[in-house]
């Protein structure tokens, strides 16, 4: 699913220039949940926006999805964020002039081609998914009339709106009480077992990492455990990743 | 948001920044309002002063002259006439459709007339030309003919009051005797009835005019009588003048007859020539396009074409919406560089936004479309507005003009013209600014990097 080779990643400015990789090599399975953990500055951000198809700006090979990165096009590459992952930020990054429903509906707007729906298959989709996460009586609200975890749970929804193979999410619950953490950690969970959704999380929250099949550490330029390790499992023939419906529920609800 | 697609987002965007965008439109509006307002008044100023007061399509043909300037007085020298050989040379210039010789009365007269109308009769110097009468068949409408003299050697009906004598003939003192003797049927300019109405008539507070209903009116001619002493002659020829009607092709001051009645009133009171001779030659053309050449056609005959100052009014027209265009241009220019700054500010604002939407798959294409939509929404919303407000801006203009401003000669019901045309063209040069004016925020939008919004430190 995930294979990244060599990457070099160095920021420059007027007065310094930090190499954050140097020679990272990462892999991830399909229907892998894995907890990418480092010291503060370690990368980790760096990494997943690589993944994530955000930043372009680096060297070496990053191959997702049988697409490689590099070699896409600007407006491939946004595709590529629209449709093969899902982005979950630590502060959320709602839009706050938007309601809730139109938060979770915003990757439609920008679909093109093949990938337009039409404007009431938007929304039930948009609606179902908000009561895939607890948050079906909010769709009409404004982000700054919901609390931090259920704000996270319209970014999740979000995220999730084209269903992509992938979900990164960069210290979700960084911003979030123990209780509510663990909703969105539930959540996740019931994504990768569910749906075979491949999760690379940042976290620096242990009970993250004991969730996930597989944790990575991020130190000194490299990627720790960031190749296949012999000890995980293969996922069983019931996990395996199957054709995505949101989350679980079935096509044809209410 | 209701279809979601780009351009529900542009509307949402527009809603939620409308007080600052109608800030920056009000010049659009004022711009675009001013623009439209001042050609159609070009326009509409362009076709009275065009159509009307001089026609396009027409040009005199004069013979050519020098004039020498000598102290007060002009001295023409060369050729001065334009005889019918002359008149078959001009009608063959390609693109003219006719060709009316006018013959002036050379003879002086004086005309005497107007109780009926004016409470007691008017003197006046008689100015009078002529044409064939072939060159209006079938454009005088009233029922008075419009022809040369009855075959003179009818034998004449001797009267003793005009009662006597056929409609249109009159009991007219000829030869020590009285006869019933035709009228000599007029055609006057529609400009004559203009300038009467606009002017004359406020002056000396006189009743208004209207063209069909002063047909039919007479008034006296007295051949060879003048007001100026010494062009006064001895033998002096009562006439009688009827108005058959109105035509352009009559002289604008003064009154036009058949030529024959000229012909022999220049025969009696002036040389032979004068009988033989044309004064100018109206060429009707078959389109406006085809005046220069044949301009230059009648140039090369060694004859002038008089200059009615159409070229010169036409220019001041030009000139007149030239200067007010760019004025308008201007303001929506201006107006443009306040939405480019909104917009910067715009942009700059929700930077983090358009990292939003770029992590959520939008492209730098679609970023930048965003931003330039918004920005022609505005122009075209803001250009309506302007529109409208031109329209009202004329339809005010005009019901003032039409209450408050006194008639003058040729004064339009409207003095505009409205032209879908120039609003169109306003819409899309207000729209043109705007895109102008948005380019450079939408390629900032464009160049954000989501990373560095949307990743905190
Ligand atoms: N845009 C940038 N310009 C310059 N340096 C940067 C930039 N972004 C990140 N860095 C530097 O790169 C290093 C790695 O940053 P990154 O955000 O990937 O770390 P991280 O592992 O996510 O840290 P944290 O746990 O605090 O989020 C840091 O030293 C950071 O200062
Ligand atoms: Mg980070």
């Amino acid at each position: 699913m995930i294979r990244v080779r060599g990457l070099h990643k160095t920021y420059r400015d007027e007065t310094r220039t930090i190499e954050v990789l140097s020679g990272a090599d990462f892999e991830a399975k399909a229907g892998e949940f894995i907890a990418i953990r480092g010291r503060s500055g370690s990368g980790k951000t760096t990494l997943i926006n690589i993944i994530g198809g955000l930043d372009r700006d680096y060297v070496g090979e990053v191959r997702v999805a049988d697409k490689l990165l590099h070699a896409l096009p600007e407006a491939d590459l946004a595709h590529y964020r629209s449709a093969t992952v899902g982005f979950v930020f630590q502060s959320f990054h709602l839009v706050r002039h938007l309601t809730v429903l139109d938060n979770v509906s915003l990757p439609a707007v920008f679909a093109r081609g093949e990938s337009r729906l039409r404007a009431d298959e938007i929304q039930a989709r948009a609606r179902r998914l908000l009561a895939e996460v607890d948050l079906a009586d909010y769709a009409e609200v404004l982000p700054s009339q919901l609390s931090g975890g259920q704000k996270q749970r319209v970014a999740i929804a979000r995220a999730l709106f084209n269903r992509p193979p992938i979900l990164v999410c960069d210290e979700p619950t960084g911003n979030l009480d123990a209780t509510t953490a663990e909703e969105i950690l539930e959540l996740f969970a019931r994504l990768n077992t569910k749906l075979g959704t491949t999760l690379l999380v940042v976290t620096h929250d242990p009970h993250v990492a004991r969730r996930a099949t597989r944790e990575v550490t991020v130190l000194d330029g490299q990627i720790h455990g960031g190749h296949l390790h012999p000890r995980v499992p293969p996922p069983s023939p019931g996990e395996t990743p199957r054709p995505h419906s949101d989350i679980a529920a079935p096509e044809a609800t209410p | 948001m209701k279809r979601y697609d780009l351009r529900s987002l542009v509307l949402e965007d527009l809603r939620r920044s409308k007080r600052d965008f109608a800030m920056a439109s009000i010049g659009i509006i004022v711009g675009i309002a001013a623009f439209v307002f001042f050609l159609s008044l070009g326009l509409g100023v362009r076709a009275v002063v065009l159509g009307e007061i001089f026609p396009l399509d027409k040009i005199e043909v004069v013979p050519k002259s020098l004039d020498f300037d000598l102290g007060p007085l002009r001295m023409g020298v060369g050729k001065d006439g334009l005889d019918d050989d002359a008149v078959a040379g001009l009608r063959d210039i390609p693109h003219v459709t006719h060709a009316f010789p006018k013959m002036k009365m050379t003879a002086p007269a004086i005309g005497k007339g107007g109780a009926s109308l004016l409470g007691n009769d008017l003197y006046t110097e008689m100015i009078a030309d002529s044409i064939e009468p072939a060159l209006v068949e079938g454009e005088i409408a009233g029922k008075i003919p419009f022809l040369d003299r009855r075959d003179p050697s009818k034998p004449a009906t001797p009267c003793s009051a005009d009662a006597q004598c056929d409609e249109y003939d009159w009991c007219a003192p000829r030869n020590g005797q009285r006869e019933c003797t035709p009228m000599i049927p007029v055609l006057a300019s529609p400009h004559l009835v203009e300038i009467y109405n606009g002017t004359v008539r406020r002056a000396h507070d006189f009743p208004r005019l209207n063209p069909d209903f002063v047909v039919g009116l007479t008034f006296d001619l007295s051949v060879g009588s003048s007001m100026i002493k010494d062009s006064a002659r001895a033998n002096i020829r009562e006439e009688r003048c009827v108005l058959a009607g109105f035509s352009d092709k009559a002289i604008a001051l003064g009154a036009t007859m058949p030529i024959s009645y000229v012909r022999e009133f220049n025969a009696e009171y002036g040389t032979p020539d004068d009988a033989r001779r044309y004064h100018s030659v109206v060429l009707q053309i078959d389109e406006k396009d085809n005046v220069a050449s044949v301009a230059r056609a009648v140039q090369e005959r060694g004859y002038d074409v008089a200059d009615p100052g159409t070229e010169q009014a036409a220019m001041l027209i030009a000139i007149f919406m030239a200067v007010f265009g760019l004025v308008s241009v201007v303001v929506v220019a201006i107006a443009a560089i306040n939405i480019m700054h909104v917009l910067l500010m715009l942009v700059s604002e929700r930077q983090r936004e358009f990292g939003i939407m770029r992590a959520v798959g939008a492209t730098a294409r679609q970023i930048k479309l965003l931003v330039v939509a918004q920005s022609l929404l505005v122009g075209v919303i803001a250009a309506a507005l302007g529109v409208l407000l031109a329209i009202a801006m004329a339809s005010i203009t005009d019901s003032v003009s039409a209450r408050y401003i006194p008639d003058f000669p040729y004064k339009p019901e409207s003095l505009f013209e409205l032209d879908p045309l120039v609003f169109a063209g306003a819409i899309v040069f207000s729209c043109g600014f705007c895109v102008l004016g948005a380019l450079l925020p939408a390629s900032r939008a464009a160049k954000i990097d989501p990373v560095t919004v949307l990743t905190s430190h």
